[in-house]
């Protein structure tokens, strides 16, 4: 009994956070448009998961249209929010507390994942709570029922959320899967689940295959501009036997991470160095390795003492490509691999994937600086800017060439030099795109995230991006254009920084 | 109330930070360790407080093991040399949490929380969130933190650092008071932090214990062997060289010196009174770790 009061004493202050962060205003502006969107007018020219017919605006076709963005949509979403809970109270020194107290490390993995889950739920409740005003405002069914706008949330939603919560809590305590390794296995579920497919998966984990066989009566579409042809009415939904007992194994299938998390969780020590000292230490090892030979990294403050550095291009290269090396070389492997799979024969999925996975590799070069608080070292440091600049570049495209080697292997065995030069023109453009939305937006996950979408919908609609690049009218200028764009952006940022 | 740490000794990768550490608390008091950056101190409270497992040793408390240890956790409060804050919540709010964490029952956190943070003079602000707190009140939470069980065993890891004189005063105010049913171990390099209230100052260098006893003790032990003396600018070099210097002051002439020294350096230094400081570097005989120290200290 004192456990669980801990526990909940615990996620309630966690939840405070939550809600007090700037975060929530995003996450909530995000929630609350895409409720309003997926219960909008028919004349209204962009839809989220539409059907060319749809349900009259009542409580139990929205509970259900609710049910499905919660599933869809919060699981990516809410996974950000949600990932580095732990890694947190590492990076914000609150460990040493945690560490030193009582709490038992069982009770600290059930307190983070109910509080990752409550969280979920918070955000849930708001966007259904603005589904039911949106209701009234659509007025073609004004009579809100509270059971039917909640009950597709509680029995599909609650066990796909607790499921995301539990996932969230072992990629944190596995060591392998805290970064982008762990972002790539959620996106394959995703992608795996937010499809209909047939025969259907050994767990319907957002019910899309249910959804789909009973409420919606034609093709479903997830974003878009439709044409509504058909409305009709459900007034409730009844779910199967089946149903329930895939939402009960999806609970078992989370209370199992939770366990796995409990036994594989050995304290703060397994995240042996947070990633200001991991920065820290590269930069130390990598990046300050100066011509000045009396100059000895000793921690944050010695380089504020230095006045000027002298940086050698050369060995700002190696150093940066160091630190982007370091990112993981499992998920290096995998892109070489999935890229040296087109050699003998062209396939769409694993260039796509080749392609994804190169960009996971450099996705943290804009916003790396963010949460490490490097910044301080590199702006303090004399005409800095464009030489980090542009060792930054030349590594990325050193480490990117590598990653669509096979691509460029086979180009080059078919004599195809102009898809050569395009890959190159792209791997440009995708360093600059990378780096210029690592800065504004400075989440590495959010900006994967957005990474994978976009190749997702370029592989759907099946564009060699990379070696047909070359064929848009004034490419050349146009990378031009993003090469100075980032640099530009880089500059305001160091500028804005120093004021 | 007992603290036993018995040969505690840690390795990282093949440096040593502590060895052969044995320590008996078996009455309340406050309980120095003295040492220069890096000597270990920090490495040993992190294994009391059971932040790191310790290569080989162990550390009893009340006749419980290393497997009880719970029961130490308990009644510990300690207060990292780094620590952080949840800067989004207010000074009331993360006591409240930390004493959850700690299992302090919900009304008796209410009742000693503004009692703390009235002592620690930091009650106005309570209410304010703690990413606007400056260096000093975030220090003064962390030392909050630390009181919040009304621990048996406090351990305190440079407690002083951010502290205005002021603040330092209170602080060791405080200290005096709680020593009389707590045992108390404080880490620091700064001498003055500890000079008069300590029960008994245990100097650490390099990871081992140097020296070990009471304040009078260590006075008693450099009664004759603090020396004063003017020296020239050009005599700097050799006494710098030859003997354990402990303060350095610029005059007119050249520069005033104080060293420890079992004889009269070139017998013409005048003896005088010596104190903790004179102490540590007559033990610690290191001219590195003596000019951390001075730059430290000054």
């Amino acid at each position: 009994m004192k456990s669980i009061y801990k526990i909940l004493k615990l996620s309630n202050f966690e939840l405070i956070r939550f809600l007090r962060n700037k975060k929530f205003v995003f996450i909530m502006s995000f929630t609350i448009f895409a409720g309003i969107v997926s219960i909008a007018p028919d004349y209204y020219p962009f839809h989220i998961i539409i059907s060319s017919g749809r349900g009259i605006y009542n409580s139990a076709w929205i509970g259900i249209m609710m049910a499905i963005i919660i599933n869809l949509f919060l699981f990516i979403l809410g996974f950000i929010i949600i990932r580095h809970n732990i890694e947190d109270d590492r990076n914000n020194g609150i460990d040493v507390f945690i560490d030193s107290s009582e709490i038992t490390k069982n009770q600290y993995i059930l307190y983070k994942h109910f509080s990752k889950f409550i969280i979920l739920i918070v955000i849930s409740f708001i966007l259904i709570f603005t589904s039911g005003i949106m209701q009234i405002i659509r007025g073609e069914d004004r009579n809100i029922d509270i059971i039917k706008l909640f009950w597709p949330f509680l029995i599909s939603s609650v066990p796909t959320l607790y499921f995301l919560a539990s996932v969230s809590v072992l990629f944190e305590v596995v060591k392998i899967l805290r970064r982008s390794l762990g972002n790539l296995i959620l996106f394959a579920l995703w992608m795996v689940y937010s499809i209909s497919i047939d025969p259907q998966p050994i767990l319907d984990l957002f019910g899309m295959n249910y959804y789909f066989r009973t409420v919606f009566k034609k093709s479903l579409i997830i974003i878009g501009n439709p044409k509504i042809i058909d409305k009709y009415l459900v007034e409730s939904i009844n779910y199967s036997a089946e149903f329930y007992v895939q939402r009960l194994i999806i609970i078992i299938v989370s209370v199992l991470c939770l366990i796995l998390s409990m036994k594989f969780f050995k304290g703060f020590k397994s995240f042996d160095e947070t990633r200001k000292n991991k920065f820290e230490d590269l930069i130390e090892k990598n990046l300050f390795k100066e011509k000045n030979k009396n100059f000895r990294f000793e921690g944050i403050k010695s380089i504020f003492k230095m006045n000027r550095i002298k940086f050698n291009f050369i060995e700002m290269y190696k150093g940066e490509l160091r630190i982007i090396l370091k990112k993981s070389y499992i998920l290096f492997i995998l892109t070489v691999f999935f890229s040296i799979l087109n050699i003998e024969r062209f396939n769409i999925t694993t260039y796509y994937i080749s392609l994804f996975l190169g960009m996971i590799y450099i996705s943290e070069i804009g916003s790396r600086e963010y949460y490490t608080g490097i910044q301080k070292i590199l702006y303090s440091s004399y005409n800095f800017t464009l030489r980090q600049f542009l060792s930054l570049y030349s590594a990325s495209f050193t480490v990117l060439t590598f990653a669509y080697s096979g691509i460029l292997i086979k180009f080059l065995a078919e004599g195809n030099y102009r898809s050569i030069v395009s890959v190159f023109i792209s791997e440009i453009i995708i360093i600059s795109v990378i780096y210029i939305f690592g800065i504004i937006l400075r989440n590495t996950n959010f900006l994967e995230i957005i990474l994978f979408f976009i190749s997702y919908i370029l592989m759907e609609c099946g564009l060699r991006i990379t070696d047909e690049i070359y064929k848009i009218h004034g490419i050349l200028y146009l990378t031009i254009i993003f090469v100075l764009v980032s640099f530009i952006i880089r500059s305001i940022q160091v500028k804005l920084y120093k004021k | 109330m007992k603290l036993e740490i018995s040969e505690i000794t840690k390795y990282y990768k093949s440096k040593t930070a502590v060895e052969k550490i044995k320590l008996n608390f078996e009455t309340p008091g406050l309980y120095s360790l003295l040492g220069a950056n890096g000597a270990g101190k920090s490495t040993l409270m992190k294994i009391i407080a059971g932040l790191t497992e310790p290569t080989t040793g162990y550390i009893v408390f009340e006749n419980e093991n290393k497997k009880g240890y719970r029961n130490l956790k308990k009644v510990l409060g300690y207060l990292p040399q780094d620590f952080g804050v949840y800067e989004d919540l207010t000074a009331i709010e993360l006591l409240e949490y930390i004493g959850a964490l700690k299992g302090v029952p919900g009304k008796e956190c209410k009742r000693r929380i503004p009692e703390i943070l009235k002592y620690l003079n930091i009650f106005d602000s309570r209410n304010k969130k703690l990413g606007k707190y400056s260096g000093g009140m975030k220090q003064r939470i962390g030392i909050a933190q630390a009181l919040l069980n009304n621990p048996k065993v406090l351990l305190l890891d440079e407690p002083t650092v951010g502290l205005d004189p002021s603040e330092r005063n209170n602080f060791k105010n405080l200290l005096s008071e709680m020593s009389s049913d707590k045992i108390i171990l404080l880490s620091t390099h700064i001498v003055s932090d500890i000079e008069n209230i300590s029960d008994l100052i245990i100097m650490i260098d390099s990871g081992k214990i140097i020296k070990k006893a009471t304040p009078s003790d260590l006075l008693k032990e450099i009664k004759n062997i603090v020396w004063e003396t003017d020296i020239t600018k050009e005599e700097e070099d050799f006494y710098e060289k030859k003997y354990n210097i402990v303060h350095k002051i610029k005059n007119e002439n050249g520069f005033k010196l104080r060293i420890v020294s079992d004889e009269n350096p070139e017998g013409k230094c005048i003896n005088t009174l010596g104190n903790i400081e004179d102490s540590y570097f007559y033990y610690i005989k290191n001219k590195n770790k003596k000019l951390d120290f001075f730059s430290e200290e000054r």
